[in-house]
């Protein structure tokens, strides 16, 4: 067995090279691509949970949604999805299964990103330790536990667009826009939403009254109603340590924010983030 | 002449009637004014602290390790002093103060220490002039004590 394992490489090469060149997924920069989508706080249970065994209760309007597993355990994880399962999953929120994934499940945003970044971004969970672990289903009043009626939402607001880089703009200005609005998912609590939970896209990140567990997201936009007298230092430096222009520090669920995502990006990639939000219009609070 | 009954049993019943008049007629608005002390008082100290980093990162930023000791100081002594100013359990409508300050009170008393500890720490490399000159390292190693508080005992802005 071991004598035919070690041909397997040049029995292999001669369809690699037919099926012309491929660029190898990276799962060192899958952990980097992990941490700008900030997966870990979500996917783990607080303080003493498993490592992205899932399990963690996310509380809505629409009930309670209990983060799936998504270390590769092969029953009660991802283990075993293969690339086409993966894209599917974070870019069209549907299962290896065909089910419709909730979007409590940010895919609406990850949907912008990459191929790249998101096989990458595989590569890098299927290191990560397998850990047995099957969550329990959502605890969704009727109608929500319809997981059907998602294929009706989908069609009605989900528009599953990559993101397409301005021409007119900067490289750095690119680079916060697709942060802010894929991986980043910014929006997903700092953008109002309407009864249904669609994100109100005309006023993206101009904060959200309701937003996770009833707290109020602020508004990110420039201008009086959010963060229009801070610098672009400010603004990195907040994503960095979470520190406020006035010496506060952040807290509540930003501080998973910073911890785990803001805080290990590149200090470039911080300030493409700062680059675009103060580019946004200005926009006025909802009430 | 009045009699030293009808005297001692007038006084006493004035007296019991004063008594009574400053526990319902004023005692309200010594527990409340006593919450807002409390209130003002934390809500300041707070204030302080972060114009006490702020200065430390400047300090840190201008290579000035004096300066830093005494900001990071300040910061130590106001987190000692947490404790003591959320023992009063009072909440008046603008703070954000969430009542798991009061169950948890050990926790949050062992923040406070984490902040005190962080602080005095870079108030120790300042003086010996082994700071580290990143202005955000130096005020992020303390502040990421600040957030850890802020995650689980404030609530958000409304």
């Amino acid at each position: 067995m071991r004598q035919t394992l070690r041909f397997l490489p040049i029995l292999v090469l001669p369809a690699l090279v037919l099926a012309g060149p491929v660029r190898a997924a990276d799962a060192e920069h899958g952990a980097y691509v992990f941490a700008s989508a900030g997966c870990a706080s979500c996917h783990t249970v607080e303080k003493d949970g498993a490592f992205l065994a899932g399990g963690r209760e996310l509380k809505t309007d629409f009930g309670s949604f209990f983060t799936p597993n998504i270390t590769p355990d092969a029953e009660t994880g991802i283990g075993g999805w293969s690339d086409e399962d993966f894209l599917r999953a974070m870019r069209e929120g549907i299962s290896p299964e065909g089910d419709h994934y909730y979007p409590t499940f940010p895919y609406t945003s990850y949907a912008r990103m990459s191929d790249e970044d998101l096989l990458d971004l595989k590569a890098y969970l299927e290191t990560v330790p397998a850990v047995r672990n099957e969550v329990r289903d959502h605890d969704l009043p009727f109608p929500f536990n319809i997981r059907m009626s998602m294929f009706g939402w989908k069609l009605l607001f989900f528009d599953g667009d990559r993101f397409e880089p301005d021409p007119t703009k900067s490289e750095a200005w690119n680079r916060g826009a697709y942060l802010v609005n894929g991986p980043g998912h910014c929006g997903e609590c700092h953008s109002p939403r309407n009864i249904l939970g669609v994100v109100d896209s005309e006023r993206a990140l101009s904060g959200n009254r309701n937003g996770p567990e009833g707290d109020a997201v602020p508004n990110i936009t420039p201008g009086s109603d959010g963060i229009g007298e801070w610098s672009e230092d400010e603004i990195v430096a907040a994503l960095e340590i979470g520190m406020l222009p006035d010496g506060d520090f952040l807290g509540g669920a930003m501080t998973d924010v910073i911890e785990e995502n803001t805080g290990k990006l590149s200090d470039e990639d911080r300030r493409a983030i700062a680059t675009y939000l103060t580019s946004l219009p200005p926009l006025a609070s909802n009430d | 002449m009045v009699s030293v009954r009808k005297t001692l049993k007038f006084g006493t019943l004035a007296a019991i009637a004063v008594a009574v008049g400053v526990a319902f007629g004023t005692s309200g608005s010594d527990v409340a004014s006593a919450a807002g002390h409390a209130y003002k008082e934390r809500n300041a100290a707070m204030k302080s602290m972060g114009g006490a980093m702020k200065k430390l990162g400047a300090a840190v930023g201008a290579g000035n390790n004096a300066d830093a000791a005494a900001a990071a100081k300040e910061i130590a002594a106001i987190a000692d002093n947490i404790p003591a100013m959320f023992k009063v359990n009072a909440v008046p409508a603008d703070s954000r103060a969430k009542p798991e300050i009061w169950t948890n009170m050990d926790d949050f008393n062992a923040k406070a220490a984490e902040t005190a500890a962080a602080a005095n720490k870079v108030a120790s490399d300042a003086m010996g002039g082994s700071l580290a000159s990143d202005p955000k390292a130096v005020v992020g190693s303390i502040g990421a004590t600040c957030g850890g508080c802020h995650k689980v005992y404030r609530a958000e802005k409304s």
